[in-house]
């Protein structure tokens, strides 16, 4: 006797049609229209040729840095640890576009493959160290003592135990840098020039600068969004298979390798300076006292207010939304392959997104609720997956008493679930909120003079070669980011969000 | 009038990632029964528990609940407690929230619920520590919270998972009694899984046997505990297993009797509260206590020895 279809089946099938199949079916529909010129051939091979060098040069050298400084992490057993964990995930939170910037500041306009990869190792390689350490502290401290009372060495333990299961965070990390950097935007558009243009670049450039080749203008566009999709299919497949998981060591045991806590500081610190130098060289380049906020205004002819505004109200409005089906879909996942269902919007690139989103709802919503949407469905796989884990670390027994104490899935969440992960909520709400403050690749795709953000602020003033303003818009978001972070994080101390 | 039994279990089968975790379990439950379901560890015994509760859903079978299905109800339809082997208590509330939390989910009235935490607070003992949260108390007051917390609702059937496991063998042997009383005071049937069995034998009405997902024996206590049918069983209630004749026997180490016509050599003697031997005989080793003394020159007697099935 087989069981009826359930009822979160429905939901995650209605999600997965709205979300992700009738914009994949318009973008695919547009890209058969393409006009398949010599020069667009040229361009588009060009531009997967980019795509993949700067891909897999940034995945090797990130994953081998990152392993290292993974490793140092697990060796040092200091105070300072957890501001070391949250400095190097500054740089994984930092906009693109800022990134780009502070790569100006340090080296010019001078348009160097090795520039971009540069920017790709330190924006991830942070990533990798931060997951390799995950995974490796997950090791059973009894199955390492067991060895050392068996007579294995430091190095037997660095290697066999740790590094083992650093390799399998490392590795996970590896395969989301090759599809960030394969996906590449921010650093190809801001410093690469058109010789390293990637296929999200010529995405944008075809949507927003060349739209108009046949009756479909924007197929041109549709067909490199279209291959990127089923380029990456494989290793995003690879990627939502092997998600690991972390879980901290309790056992009470001490660090086995205590002793080169020291040497694992000095190396960390250095590692630090590496991946901040491109955030502070913005600061040292042009200080913070030479903004000059009038001009910006004047600059880019629109009201700082507007461009404020619109940031804040847009990131504010999709966090809150994404947060709110998020909570659902974690609620109802009754199964890995439903949960796979609902990832599946991570297979649209920013801008892939940005241009099938506009094809289907471009011409019904307005502007600033094409935006919103956008925003939100680029944070729910994100923030499932945060919230899952998050969850997951409360004992089934806490779930499973209120559900048959009689109460309902929702209420279970908010009641029982909700307040045990009060402070990681906070935390994912604050990472979300910076993310979507930062994005940058998909609203450029799709923005109007109305609903420009401080990013695309940003990007303008950069066109117009104005580095002294563009520098100043920068610090001026950075410190918009750190105040709305702050507020965020003292309303998940203050209780009002773990309450919510 | 037909009396409907309080459960009823119908050839219930259930496969997680590819392995059948249940297959064709079929059992039932009376009014105010304790039933003891005993199996090895990984034997699918929570398993049976959680898919009673509505946990997780069978592939197949039926659930009745006093004559109704309730198969495909939700988990917070069934009316049905469930004593978790980590209890499950709520740290981010105190003892009183915990309490009260099925009775705040069920929309009673302030007072009312006040009334009734207090009043099986006071019967539970745990009056003093309604304030107090469950990182507070110690692990027999947890036990104590949780029980009164899944009783306080007035469910029509107790589901308990090993929730003795993590105690010292006193707490263990005390709330043992405390539960034994829960069906005549609450007026509910319990299903309790265990592989202790000192567990099935002080608290169980009726014991049934599961052996890798299948109910293998199911009846009255005293005969489960003194009359296995098969090897599996006799294994699970800790007989020695030997062979005669080409037929398979079973014998409880506290039935084998000092002096006989089986040949005894000592193995092993430790000395307890009883005396512990390990003998090698022609059947092969076994083992048994007494409080006689016994040196391998007098024989062993087998008489009391159990013929299995296959």
């Amino acid at each position: 006797m087989s069981r009826k279809i359930s009822l979160p089946l429905l939901y995650v099938a209605a999600y997965v049609v709205v979300v992700v199949l009738v914009p994949l079916i318009l973008l695919f529909f547009y890209s058969l229209h393409a006009s398949l010129s010599p020069l667009f051939l040229k361009i588009l091979a060009a531009s997967v040729e980019q795509s993949f060098l700067q891909g897999s040069i940034s995945t090797v050298l990130s994953l081998g840095i990152g392993l290292f400084f993974g490793m140092l992490l697990i060796l040092y057993d200091g105070k300072f640890k957890s501001i070391i964990l949250s400095l190097l995930l500054i740089t994984y939170v930092m906009p693109g576009i800022i990134m780009g910037l502070g790569i100006i500041s340090i080296f010019g306009y001078s348009s160097r493959l090795w520039e971009i990869i540069y920017g790709n190792v330190v924006y991830n390689s942070p990533m990798i160290a931060v997951l390799a350490y995950s995974t490796g502290t997950s090791t059973n401290l009894g199955e390492i003592y067991s060895a050392r009372v068996l007579g294995a060495g430091d190095s037997q333990v660095l290697w066999k135990f740790y590094f083992r299961n650093s390799l399998r965070g490392g590795l996970l990390g590896g395969i989301l840098t090759f599809i960030l950097s394969f996906e590449g935007f921010s650093l190809p558009l801001i410093i690469g020039g058109p010789s390293y243009s990637t296929m999200e670049v010529i995405i944008y450039e075809f949507k927003n600068i060349v739209p108009t080749f046949t009756q479909f203008p924007f197929s041109n566009a549709s067909l490199p969004g279209i291959l990127q999709v089923l380029i990456l299919m494989v290793p995003l497949y690879i990627y939502l298979s092997i998600r690991g998981n972390s879980r901290r060591n309790d056992s009470g045991l001490p660090l086995p390798l205590k002793r080169y806590s020291s040497f694992a500081l000095t190396g960390l610190l250095l590692f630090l300076a590496f991946v901040l130098t491109p955030l502070f060289a913005v600061f040292l380049k042009y200080p913070i006292w030479m903004i000059n906020l009038p001009e910006i205004v004047r600059r880019l002819q629109l009201p700082f207010s507007s461009l404020l505004g619109n940031t804040l109200i847009f990131s504010f409005v999709s966090t809150f939304v994404a947060f709110m089906l998020s909570i659902i879909i974690t609620v109802y996942r009754p199964s890995t392959r439903n949960q796979f269902l609902i990832l599946i919007p991570l297979i649209f690139s920013p801008v892939t997104l940005a241009l099938s989103y506009f094809l289907v709802y471009g011409g019904h919503v307005p502007t600033a609720i094409l935006i919103i949407l956008i925003f939100t469905v680029i944070l729910i796989p994100l923030n499932i997956r945060m919230l899952t884990q998050a969850v997951d670390t409360i004992p089934n027994s806490e779930t499973g008493s209120s559900r048959t104490l009689g109460d309902s899935p929702l209420s279970s969440f908010f009641r029982i679930q909700l307040p045990r992960v009060k402070w990681e909520i906070t935390t994912i709400l604050s990472l979300m909120f910076i993310t979507v403050m930062g994005e940058f690749s998909s609203i450029v795709t799709v923005y109007s003079p109305s609903t420009e953000t401080i990013t695309v602020g940003i990007y303008r003033l950069l066109l117009l070669r104005d580095l002294k303003d563009t520098y100043g818009l920068t610090e001026i978001f950075l410190i918009v980011i750190f105040i709305s972070s702050y507020i965020i994080n003292r309303m998940g101390k203050s209780g009002s969000v773990g309450q919510a | 009038m037909v009396r409907l039994d309080k459960l009823n279990v119908q050839g219930i089968c259930k496969k997680i990632g590819g392995v059948d975790i249940l297959k064709d379990v079929t059992f039932s439950l009376r009014d105010k029964e304790i039933k003891i379901i005993l199996g090895a560890s990984g034997s699918g015994k929570t398993s049976i528990l959680n898919t009673i509760a509505g946990i997780i859903k069978p592939d197949a079978g039926k659930i009745l609940k006093k004559g109704m299905e309730i198969t495909d109800l939700d988990v917070n339809r069934r009316n049905i407690g469930f004593l978790f082997q980590d209890l499950g208590l709520f740290y981010s509330m105190n003892v009183a929230e915990n309490i009260a939390y099925g009775l705040r989910v069920r929309n009673l009235d302030l007072k009312e619920i006040n009334r009734k935490v207090n009043d099986i607070a006071r019967s539970f003992g745990i009056a003093e520590h309604l304030s107090k949260f469950p990182s507070q108390l110690s692990g027999g007051e947890k036990q104590l919270v949780s029980l009164a917390r899944t009783l306080v609702t007035g469910p029509d059937l107790v589901l308990m998972d090993e929730p003795l496991s993590s105690l010292d063998s006193f707490l263990r042997n005390s709330l043992r009694w405390y539960i034994k009383d829960i069906p005549r005071k609450f007026d509910v049937s319990i299903i309790y899984v265990t592989h202790d069995l000192a567990d099935a034998e002080i608290l169980g009405d009726t014991i049934a046997i599961l052996h890798e997902g299948r109910i293998i024996e199911d009846g009255k206590k005293e005969e489960i505990l003194n009359h296995p049918k098969n090897t599996a069983t006799a294994r699970i209630l800790g007989y020695n297993i030997y062979e005669k004749d080409g037929k398979t026997y079973a014998i409880h180490p506290s039935k084998v009797l000092i002096g006989g016509p089986t040949v005894a050599k000592v193995i092993y003697l430790e000395r307890g509260i009883k005396n512990n031997y390990l003998v090698d005989t022609s059947f092969g080793k076994l083992y048994f206590f007494s409080d006689q003394e016994f040196n391998g020159q007098t024989g062993i007697s087998l008489e009391n020895s159990i013929e299995l099935g296959a």
